[in-house]
């Protein structure tokens, strides 16, 4: 029986890479095959990541992709060396937890240029016919907060559900080429941005131990970016998946 | 920066009347210092003067003068 799950062949452009759920996403694909192209900002980082893949032929490529103006020699230069892609795993973003008094008009356009923008920008990049194979498959992190914002994610919040709301759009305008485009949305994982946000909220690991399935673990979500890169999500598009740790309200 | 000047930057965190603070004022009479005023005092402290408060810190805060000293840094 073949394994829908065997991306050998494939190759997958993965922002975010160089910690958490981008880190993850790298380490799982490679895993099952997949030739991954690394992006992040911090070239470090970036290298630890490219040492913990499994098999041959995953690069890297340091880049801040705050620079929209250049994300798209970023992936022409990417796709001339692998070849048209396959996948795109957005990962990258920050989580500033800020009141709505302090989120100055600097703080929301740092953060929407990080974890929407950017998002848009390289989705847009890449769903050139001369940069993605048809029937490929884009996959965002969006976040539970998109949904459910706790206090002091106002920007974060509204980042993650324009993330959401582009998907839906994108879905319709890439059937023709059978790209689909997908978000996961999860709830705290175990990753330094939770830790950032236990150390910024007063309660905040209280909020996180009182997921009633555990604080998620980013394996989980990899699993779940694997699935919606795969041939088992063929039907599946402009669509957002929760993954809740159980906490339904 | 004077402690005056601080005092009403506190004061303009805490949208509270000016005047109203002093350095012995204690942080738990003080209503409006909640969680997200916790978190606004953070943004302010790193944007106004260059420093970082970490979790311990903002604990270890019992009057606006411990505030003031930290912001003297």
């Amino acid at each position: 029986m073949e394994n829908i799950f065997d991306f050998s062949g494939k190759t997958i452009l993965i922002t975010g890479a160089s910690s958490g759920i981008g880190r993850q996403a790298a380490i799982t694909l490679s895993g099952m095959g997949a030739k991954t192209v690394l992006v992040a900002r911090r070239e470090e980082q970036l290298k630890e990541t490219l040492a913990m893949l499994s098999g041959e032929g995953h690069i890297y490529r340091p880049f801040d992709l705050t620079d929209l103006d250049n994300i798209d020699t970023l992936v022409s230069g990417i796709v001339s060396e692998t070849g048209k892609l396959n996948g795109l795993v957005c990962c990258a973003g920050i989580a500033p937890t800020i009141p709505v008094k302090s989120t100055t008009p600097k703080t929301m356009q740092e953060t929407m240029q990080i974890n929407f923008f950017s998002f848009y920008e390289i989705a847009r990049q890449f769903i050139k016919k001369k940069n993605s194979a048809d029937g490929s498959k884009i996959v965002a992190i969006s976040s539970m907060a998109s949904i459910y914002p706790e206090k002091g994610q106002s920007a974060y919040s509204a980042s993650k559900a324009a993330i959401d709301a582009a998907v839906k759009c994108m879905a319709k305008e890439l059937l023709p080429r059978k790209i689909c485009i997908n978000s996961i949305r999860p709830s705290f994982v175990d990753t330094p941005m939770a830790d950032l946000f236990c150390s910024n909220i007063e309660d905040g690991e209280s909020r996180i131990n009182a997921l009633p399935l555990g604080i998620i673990k980013a394996d989980e979500i990899s699993s779940m970016i694997s699935y919606l890169l795969s041939p088992a999500a063929d039907r599946i598009t402009g669509t957002s998946f929760n993954i809740n740790g159980g906490n339904l309200l | 920066m004077t402690e005056k000047e601080k005092l009403a930057l506190l004061e303009d965190l805490l949208e509270i009347e000016e005047g109203t603070l002093n350095a012995e004022t204690n942080l738990d009479e003080i209503e409006e210092y909640d969680s997200m005023t916790k978190l606004s005092l953070i943004v302010m402290a790193e944007d106004e003067f260059g420093v970082k408060l970490d979790s311990a810190t903002l604990k270890g805060f019992k009057t606006v003068g411990d505030i003031l000293a930290v912001l003297n840094k």
